[in-house]
């Protein structure tokens, strides 16, 4: 395992959990206004953010996602 | 809200483990706000740069 | 039900470090509806595992079953068609102490180790919410007690109560704590049953609460 980890600039993998009512329309929306935003996000849709379950985040840190965010 | 509290703890567990709160957020999004989700992103992103990769990464 | 929670995080990895296959055995039953040992938090105690020991080098291989009931052999018995207990060298039991010790009993063979902490026998109050309600006493007195327990709610167990020390239906033990027969005395005046109280009740019956209990149906003594 790597001791301490050294400052390594890399391209981080991130997961946004989004709502399909808010935080999914400001996405689609970033997309349609081509306002620019880092193209290392995947996001997956909810029909709602109530509807995330815990064991979805850890899983998606077991695969090895760098930062989640969840946007509701 | 729900999802907040599941943040919250889901949170806890990942010190727990030791991989670090810190690479998990909840962020109110209004549907209305692309440019609020294109920060965020980019907030993210600068977060996960700064903390390193995920450790249990394989390809790394 | 029973409720319980889960032990620290920290304990748990301790417990099953050096080991390399774990079965984590969840109970569908009480520790399920309390949050603590169901089929989602054995999904969450396991990946929670399989990170934590992947980030110590350790490679363990985690397996997950939940059954309907650990204290009931029957459901036990169902294990061994799901899963190979004898590929495992620990079970990590998320059911309360009984269903852990049924399970040291049947795989006798087997290091059982307990999840939880069982912590009583309660009630939901609400979501996320548990409060005690009774202690297995052997003897009921709800129904002197308009429904009330106060072996489990009064802070001394009394059966004639309240004692000296009540203060404005507080607890003289804990004032920020109801005094359960200030609670009794209410609820037996809504059902007009005060009588209830001017009687002194016998001393508890603690010959019947015989540690441990044993309970045989009259069906089949
Ligand atoms: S093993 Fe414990 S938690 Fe599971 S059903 Fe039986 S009493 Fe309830
Ligand atoms: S009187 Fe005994 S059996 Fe009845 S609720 Fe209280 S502790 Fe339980």
């Amino acid at each position: 395992m790597e001791g301490e980890q050294e400052v390594v600039d890399y391209e981080p993998r991130l997961v946004a959990m989004l709502c399909n009512y808010c935080a999914y329309s400001a996405a689609d929306l970033a997309g349609v206004g081509r306002i620019q935003y880092p193209s290392n996000v995947r996001i997956v849709y909810y029909l709602c953010t109530g509807k995330v379950e815990i064991i979805h985040i850890l899983k998606v840190f077991e695969a090895g996602a760098d930062a989640v965010f969840v946007g509701g | 809200m729900r999802a907040i509290r599941k943040v919250e703890y889901t949170k806890r567990l990942l010190d727990e483990i030791g991989l670090g709160s810190e690479r998990l957020e909840f962020f109110h999004i209004a549907a209305s706000e692309a440019p609020m989700f294109a920060e965020t992103a980019k907030k993210m992103t600068e977060r996960a740069k700064n903390l390193g990769p995920n450790p249990l990464k394989s390809d790394h | 039900m029973i409720v319980a929670r889960r032990k620290p995080f920290d304990e748990i990895k301790g417990s099953v470090s050096g080991a390399e296959q774990v079965l984590i055995l969840g109970c569908g039953t009480c520790v399920a509806v309390c949050l603590a040992g169901g089929e989602k938090e054995v999904a969450i105690l396991a990946s929670q595992l399989k990170m934590a020991l992947r980030l110590e080098n350790q490679n363990v291989r985690i397996d997950e079953l939940t059954i309907e009931r650990q204290c009931d052999r029957e459901f036990i018995e169902e294990i061994n068609t799901r899963v190979t207990v004898d590929d495992y060298d620990l079970i990590l039991s998320m059911a309360c102490g009984a269903g852990v010790q049924l399970l040291s009993d049947v795989f006798d063979h087997k290091v059982v180790l307990p999840a939880l902490n069982t912590t009583f026998i309660g009630v939901a109050e609400g979501p996320g919410v548990w409060t005690e309600r009774c202690r297995a006493c052997s003897n009921c007195i709800l129904g002197v007690t308009g429904g009330i327990c106060p072996i489990t709610m009064c802070a001394k167990g009394l059966v004639n109560g309240p004692c000296g020390g009540a203060i404005n239906g507080k607890c003289e033990l804990d004032y920020n704590r109801a005094c359960a027969w200030a609670m009794i005395y209410e609820r037996l005046q809504k059902l007009g049953k005060m009588e209830n109280v001017r009687k002194i009740q016998p001393p508890r019956r603690h010959d019947l609460a015989t540690s441990p209990a044993l309970v045989i149906h009259k069906a089949y003594q």
